[in-house]
């Protein structure tokens, strides 16, 4: 079978992607937290759905998301 | 690290961070300090070449918005198809490799040059002599030939 993904021809276009990937990746986690947290989730069920400790979600968009007015429901 | 620094090379690096934050980086990343790079004054050695180039800052953000594209694309990835969030960071960004490793190799330029203090277009040649990643591919999405302004700039100062 032939796979869907074709491989960039060159390394730096693959790795670039990568690059490009993270960054993305990143900026979507931003937007979504944010939507879970207005929607009332609590910063343990958002850590769970990423796959990652509370803490680590604590720290990394706390203090943004407090700044736009949104506080995590305690639960 | 910043003993050796001019003032200005400071500035530029206090720049950089202002660059990563406006946009919403949580790291300080070669591009940044490109940036800061491109916001330098025309009367300044390193903006006058940079002016010579015809290289504004709106200049260096659309290369690096189109070198964006243009890798997201080779994996088949539309970054139009995307609403992204507003920028938003305030915790302080940190130095990503890629920088430090630039303001690393800027003081050893100065000092292969004899230079005592380092100045913006150390670190402006330092990012140029970068072969792979964003700083290079944006600068020729820019059509800017990086080995031809690097003397351009070796020459300025």
């Amino acid at each position: 079978m032939e796979t869907a993904y074709q491989q960039p021809r060159d390394p730096a276009d693959g790795l670039a992607a990568v690059v490009a990937l993270r960054r993305l990746a990143d900026q979507l986690e931003d937007g979504e937290v944010e939507r879970a947290v207005r929607d009332g989730w609590t910063w343990s069920l958002v850590a769970e759905a990423l796959g990652v400790t509370r803490q680590a979600v604590h720290k990394k968009h706390a203090r943004r998301l407090k700044a736009l007015g949104v506080e995590a429901r305690k639960r | 690290m910043f003993e050796r620094f001019s003032h200005e090379a400071r500035h530029l690096v206090t720049t950089a961070e202002s660059e990563a934050r406006e946009l919403g980086s949580p790291t300080i990343e070669a591009e940044h300090l490109l940036l800061a790079c491109a916001r330098l004054a025309p009367g300044t050695p390193v903006g006058s070449v940079l002016a010579d180039e015809g290289l504004t800052h709106e200049d260096v953000r659309e290369a690096l918005e189109a070198e964006r594209a243009h890798s997201l694309a080779a994996v088949g990835i539309d970054i139009g198809d995307f609403e992204l969030p507003p920028a938003h960071t305030l915790t302080r960004p940190r130095m990503a490799a890629n920088a430090k490793s630039a303001l690393e190799h800027s003081l050893r330029i100065a000092l292969s040059r004899g230079d005592k203090r380092i100045e913006p277009g150390h670190i402006l040649l330092a990012l140029l002599r970068a072969e792979a990643g964003t700083v290079p591919r944006a600068l020729a999405e820019a059509g800017v030939d990086r080995l031809v302004l690097s003397d351009r700039v070796a020459a300025a100062f």
